[in-house]
């Protein structure tokens, strides 16, 4: 017989670790109804049953569209067993959830997990006592490290019986009592108990379930409020928790001091102070990107570039396929083309090795969620919260994750928002395009790196306040409520294999698809129209097409070379891309020869205002097809993606150009009619920054209220 | 003159004595924990004077500011 | 034509086609080879 479970817990309780360890590779992902969150269901092929997870909730309220779709599905859908996870390390917090499941009467099951993490503390937990409490059997687990799994389906194979629900104190339970004898024959008896205490702590939908119902009962609510002084909301919670308080001082013996503070609290006590915080922050993020750009990175790039490129591999191999007699053509292909593209790109890895392995060590330690939190107060100031700034911190590995970590975020309007924002902070695609700028022009200082982070983020901030003023995107900001983990320090080889992995990543994309689109560079670039080779680069089918579009992006500087208008195409593929195809059109091969590297030709052809114009332009513009997809997956239709590409690509060339106009304006003295042109932009950004409503949508509103 | 859980001091606790929302905003700060008569540790202040980082029910928590303002202790 | 660039160009190519087959490889399984949250997420693929 083929039952089926519900996974039921908070987020963090290790719920998805424990799904994925009972289905395996039989999960489905679907969707609820009505709502864009995931519905996951597997199979747990030991018990033939079927297992639907929940989305992590703390409580059964109405207001959230998680809360909403776990108790519809469990009041409504008739699931034969309820698995509760419950984190053992926080007991108190988790059984909140427990005693509202309990109180539905599903034949419930509560795996109490991350017991490993239980020992280590050196506390200990009653699992007997606890279950004779809850009137439902516990199974200690830990999800991570895989104990206990075979206990919790062995628990499953016999389908267990109805749970005792946590009472509440005596008045409320009599309260409770008067409104069951109410509401009964109206909904099943199985959830009596259920519908009656959320009557009580007035639950919106509960309350339109029971409709005219309700009119019987709220004098029973009144009373006793009266009694005891308090709204009823209020006295359900509160009695929930001190029956929790209760249930947790008989099972559990803990090591744990609370009200007292850590080595992790002291360490955040400066880390995360006033003062010091932002500093701080500033200042990690330019050691890491001096010690990965600037010195022991950039020595290796540069070696890479200059030595084992420039004199040993692309020399070697050019003159070895000549040396065999291959058709010039073919060595051309190989070399100019294939080589000297992919060359480029892995000219970086040295930089890129060594910040992966930095970011990974700080990411391990903790501190990441540390920014987070010092960031909130500065997002919150301009319409966002903090919670959106994780998805930025995701997206600086790789936007795609990050667009998709913006689902935790409640508000519709605010994960909406940073979805089409989250590609503004630089991904680690873009690093070697950072990396070449600031090697080209600015001497691989740092403070480019710096610079282009900082871009990224006011980017966003600016976003929020001009999206927040868009029509469509109005509704109400988001709370914040965030759990920070204690430092710890990272094992050195989880530390490594991270970084090796993201190295690997780097090296395998580079040797496929920029390879791929470095061979179709080369050959755009080496033959016209007709298909004849041409002497010189510029008769070229691509220098043609580049020319086309070019003129474009001269306000921004970087317009009247084509070479650059194609680069920066060729990175919607991917944003390695720019680095490939500069290896190729810049003759990365001719290095030997001539004497000259690439990043001396690029700094003699613009100059470096238009440089920097570049290097933004390329940072904020739609991001790389890879991400385009994430986004048109979150926002819902490709015509909102198309808006939100649009957005970004005008964001993009309005900023590089006021950067280049304003910038040659400084430095040269140059005044044009682009210069007056930018000064109106900022201008125009200025007012719908600052105005309340530039956008005409209260007077729209109006119009309608008026017909 | 009524104290809120803003105005504790970094380091000290405080007990609950009501939460002054309404709400999804009332509804997620009870569903924490932040009952009558619990009791909250502040732990910590982020920069900029927010969020606040506070101990409840063995539990460790962020907050606004702004949301710290409704819940009156003492 | 000689044989050596026969041999180099077959040689390319193959290559080339590997790095094709890789690319879409890559593609299909929605860019997940990079991700570092493979484990909390719910496509896992």
């Amino acid at each position: 017989m083929s039952i089926t479970v519900a996974l039921a817990g908070n987020p963090n309780s290790g719920k998805t670790t424990l799904f994925n360890r009972l289905t395996g590779s039989s999960q489905k992902v679907g969707n609820w109804p009505g709502v864009t969150i995931d519905r996951k269901e597997g199979e747990i092929k030991e018990l033939g049953a079927t297992v639907v997870d929940l989305p992590g909730i703390y409580s059964l309220s109405p207001y959230s569209p998680e809360e909403i779709v776990s108790r519809d599905y469990l009041l409504y859908d008739d699931p034969d067993v309820v698995v509760n996870i419950v984190d053992a390390t926080n007991m108190e917090r988790n059984l909140y959830l427990t005693t509202q499941i309990l109180d539905m009467g599903i034949p419930t099951v509560i795996a109490l997990n991350m017991m490993d993490e239980v020992e280590k503390q050196g506390s200990k937990i009653d699992i007997e006592e606890l279950s004779r409490i809850l009137g439902c059997k516990v199974v200690g687990i830990s999800a991570l490290k895989g104990d206990g799994m075979d206990e919790l389906i062995e628990t499953l194979k016999s389908v267990p019986e109805k749970p005792k629900p946590i009472r509440l104190a005596k008045a409320s339970e009599n309260t409770i009592g008067k409104i069951s004898k109410v509401l009964e024959g109206d909904v099943s008896e199985d959830k009596l108990r259920w519908f009656a205490v959320k009557v009580l702590e007035k639950d919106e939908l509960a309350i339109e379930r029971i409709g005219d119902l309700w009119n019987d009962v709220t004098g029973f609510i009144e009373e006793l409020e009266e009694a005891d002084d308090d709204e009823s909301d209020s006295i359900v919670a509160s009695e929930r928790y001190d029956a929790i308080g209760e249930i947790v001082s008989k099972v559990l013996v803990s090591n744990k001091v609370p009200g007292e503070l850590t080595v992790s609290d002291k360490i955040d006590k400066i880390v995360t102070s006033k003062w010091l915080g932002l500093p701080i922050f500033a200042g990690v993020m330019f050691v890491v990107y001096y010690i990965s750009i600037t010195t022991i990175g950039g020595w290796g790039t540069d070696w890479v570039n200059d030595v084992f490129f420039a004199e040993m591999v692309i020399p070697g191999v050019e003159s070895y396929l000549e040396s065999i007699d291959v058709a010039p053509l073919l060595v051309a292909f190989v070399v100019d083309g294939l080589l000297a593209g992919v060359g480029a790109v892995l000219g970086f890895l040295p930089q890129m090795a060594v910040l992966f392995l930095l970011l990974v060590i700080l990411e391990d330690t903790g501190y990441m969620a540390r920014i987070a939190f010092i960031m909130d107060r500065v997002f919150r100031r301009f319409g966002l919260s903090g919670k959106s700034f994780i998805p930025l911190l995701i997206g600086t590995g790789c936007g795609v994750p990050g667009i998709m970590a913006s689902r935790t975020i409640e508000s519709e309007r605010d994960r909406k928002i940073t979805a089409m924002t989250t590609t503004f902070v630089p991904c680690s695609a873009k690093l070697p395009i950072i990396a070449l700028i600031a090697g080209a022009w600015f001497d691989k200082s740092a403070l480019v790196a710096l610079a282009s982070y900082f871009i990224g983020i006011l980017a966003v901030l600016i976003s929020g306040i001009i999206l927040k003023k868009w029509p469509s995107l109005t509704g109400t900001p988001s709370e914040f409520i965030m759990e920070l983990p204690p430092y710890r320090t990272p094992g050195p080889v989880a530390v490594v294999k991270s970084a090796l992995e993201k190295v690997w990543s780097f090296v395998k994309k580079a040797g496929t698809f920029i390879m791929l689109a470095c061979g179709i560079i080369w050959f755009l670039s080496a033959f016209d129209w007709s298909l004849t080779l041409v002497d010189d680069i510029n008769d070229s089918i691509l220098a043609n097409l580049g020319n086309a579009v070019t003129w474009i992006f001269v306000p921004l500087g970087w317009g009247t070379e084509w070479q650059f208008t194609v680069g920066t195409i060729t990175g919607l593929l991917a944003k390695e891309n720019v680095i490939g195809t500069f290896g190729v059109l810049f003759g990365y091969a001719d290095i030997a020869e001539t004497g000259e590297d690439i990043w001396g030709i690029i700094s003699s052809m613009v100059t470096p205002v238009a440089g920097f114009s570049f290097l933004v332009f390329n940072l904020l513009c739609a991001p790389c097809f890879a991400a385009i997809g994430a986004m048109r997956r979150e926002l819902g239709s490709w015509k909102a993606t198309g808006a939100a590409v649009l957005y970004q690509t005008m964001l993009a060339y309005a900023v590089s150009m006021i950067i280049y106009q304003i910038g040659v304006l400084a430095i040269y003295g140059t005044f044009g009619l682009w210069t007056v042109i930018s000064f109106i932009t900022v201008a125009v950004m200025a007012y719908i920054l600052i105005s309340k409503d530039p956008f005409g949508q209260y007077r729209k509103r109006a119009t309608e209220v008026a017909i | 003159m009524i104290m809120t859980l803003k105005d504790v001091p970094l380091g000290s606790s405080a007990k609950v004595v009501k939460v002054n929302a309404k709400g999804p905003m009332r509804r997620r700060i009870m569903d924490m924990g932040l009952t009558k008569g619990s009791t909250v540790f502040v732990r910590k202040v982020a920069p900029l004077g927010d969020p606040l980082e506070i101990c409840v029910r063995g539990y460790e928590l962020s907050l606004r500011k702004s949301e710290a303002e409704v819940i009156e202790v003492e | 034509m000689n044989l050596a660039t026969i041999l180099v160009g077959l040689g390319v190519a193959a290559f080339l086609i590997a790095a094709a087959y890789f690319t879409i490889k890559d593609f299909r399984t929605g860019g997940c080879a990079s991700c570092k949250n493979r484990d909390k997420c719910s496509k896992k693929r």
